[in-house]
């Protein structure tokens, strides 16, 4: 519990307003174990092959380990997808869901669009000279490919056509509500009946019958997500002291299929495949740093269920000297709906601290609407 | 906020579109209204966005002096609630108006027509435009 209390109060400290919704709390979704590739180029996630979640207009997350740190937190990765801040005159819901009317068919490079930047700033001791290594290093992510199932593309035109079913029946009913004449001789009566009108749909609401945002979580069956990360790093908090760190682009293409018999359940068996260009400038020799250039090449396979996911990825690595490879296994598993508990157990590249043990806790993934108070 | 649109006095056809971009599921109805009459609904969008084609609306000498009503109400739901705020403040839609004296016109909506109802979830955006 003290973690979730230093974790929330440097946040806070670090200015949480841009975050939080108001000054005094923390929405708890905003704290999540990063997979962005400005993390994930440091080799300091949980896994290498991550497939990104639904994208957000600005996510900031936090890793935690058992490593060091005393538990508190210093490793921090923001999330910032341009798409959100931007209008866009020619979206529609459909097209959004990754279908096209015009054309009567999927949009399967729609999701270009959606691309995300990502910053993270790790701190690491280097086992040598014992000094400090702070990291800052920026990513791009983007969703190349994306190819639906006919089902959930069936399932999505059938749902927003529901939607917009129960929306024209409410301006029906509005229209009885309020004269739409109103609009033009009382303009503020006009919104004064529009707002009680739905204040009390608000009441009158059992359940929110539009299934389309569930429909839209599903995985699609086949994806290709490409990411780039840029690195530079700093010793012992000296400006004058920075050095490139690494470059890495890769592309991971994934195959999920449904363990669901109807296949619109949460119990996924998936698949993946990474090939990744490294260029590693951190290595001392002779007292200086010397860039040498890797071929990651491997693939993850997992079991994803509704409260629990496992996962066992490994992955070779061709460089001038001599290989290696990571090896890892990936465990997450819902405590409850509030509560996500990740760990990973393993070997990383190379011969020298090269164990993997990372555990961290996910919070509020159900709505996100959950809060903390800042003590 | 009312805007005007000078439809002449001939028997020149009136074009009306509308133009809806957003991420949410929009829906547009059209009314026309005069004065101390009643309202009529004349036109509404598809399955396929809350947008509507640009189609003739009737004559300017019929239409003058009448108003047009146009609603558009987009249901966010389909997205991430955080994002609802921010999103209703990216909803894009333009009126297109061409055929009368004031020729090829293109409004868009103003802050005092809209509403977010719903916690967020639903936008309604009502713009009246009089046909002088």
């Amino acid at each position: 519990m003290k973690k979730i209390y230093y974790t929330i109060a440097i946040l806070f400290c670090l200015g949480t307003k841009s975050w939080s919704q108001t000054s005094d709390t923390l929405t708890l979704k905003d704290l999540e174990i990063p997979n962005s590739p400005a993390f994930i180029l440091l080799d300091q996630t949980p896994s290498i092959i991550e497939r990104p979640a639904s994208s957000k207009a600005f996510v900031l997350n936090v890793l935690n380990s058992f490593q060091e740190n005393n538990g508190i937190p210093k490793n921090y990765a923001a999330d910032f997808t341009p798409f959100w801040f931007f209008k866009h005159p020619n979206m529609t819901s459909l097209k959004f869901a990754g279908y096209n009317t015009e054309k009567n068919r999927q949009r399967i490079f729609g999701n270009i669009e959606r691309a995300s930047i990502s910053f993270a700033f790790v701190t690491t001791t280097d086992t040598l000279t014992k000094k400090s290594i702070n990291n800052l290093s920026l990513g791009l992510r983007f969703n190349l490919l994306s190819v639906r199932s006919k089902k959930d593309i069936d399932d999505i035109k059938k749902a927003n056509t529901a939607l917009i079913a129960l929306i024209k029946e409410r301006d029906t009913r509005l229209n009885l509500f309020a004269d739409i004449r109103l609009a033009v001789d009382s303009p503020k009566v006009y919104k004064a009946k529009v707002k009680e009108f739905y204040k009390l749909e608000e009441e009158n609401l059992t359940e929110d019958k539009n299934n389309l945002k569930d429909i839209l979580a599903r995985k699609p069956v086949f994806a290709i997500d490409g990411a780039l990360g840029y690195n530079n790093f700093y010793i012992d908090n000296k400006y004058s002291d920075g050095h490139f760190g690494r470059f890495g682009a890769w592309m991971t293409a994934n195959y999920s299929t449904h363990l669901d018999k109807d296949g619109s359940g949460k119990n996924y068996f998936n698949l993946y495949a990474i090939g990744r260009y490294l260029s590693d400038g951190t290595s001392l020799d002779n007292g200086k740093y010397q860039k040498k250039n890797f071929y990651d090449f491997g693939g993850k396979v997992e079991l994803e269920f509704k409260k629990i996911s496992i996962a066992y990825e490994y992955i070779y690595r061709i460089n001038d000297i001599s290989n290696t490879f990571r090896s890892s296994g990936l465990l997450k598993y819902k405590i409850s709906d509030q509560l996500f508990l990740t760990g990973a157990f393993g070997k990383n590249f190379g011969t020298a601290n090269n164990l993997i043990s990372l555990l961290g806790l996910n919070w509020g993934l159900s709505s996100g609407s959950e809060k903390a108070t800042v003590k | 906020m009312k805007r005007n649109y000078d439809t002449g006095t001939d028997t020149n056809q009136i074009m009306l579109g509308v133009k809806v971009g957003t991420v949410g599921t929009a829906y547009t109805s059209v009314y026309l209204s005069r004065s101390g009459g009643q309202s009529s609904k004349i036109e509404e969008s598809n399955e396929d966005s809350g947008s509507i084609k640009e189609k003739i609306i009737g004559d300017a000498k019929q239409l003058k002096n009448a108003y047009l009503i146009i609603r558009t109400t987009v249901d966010l739901s389909n997205i991430d609630k955080e994002q609802w705020e921010n999103q209703a403040d990216k909803i894009v839609v333009k009126y297109h108006i061409d055929g009368g004296f004031s020729g090829n016109q293109t409004y868009n909506y103003d802050t005092d027509d809209l509403d977010i109802v719903l916690n967020g979830k639903v936008v309604v955006i009502t713009k009246p435009i009089e046909l002088a």
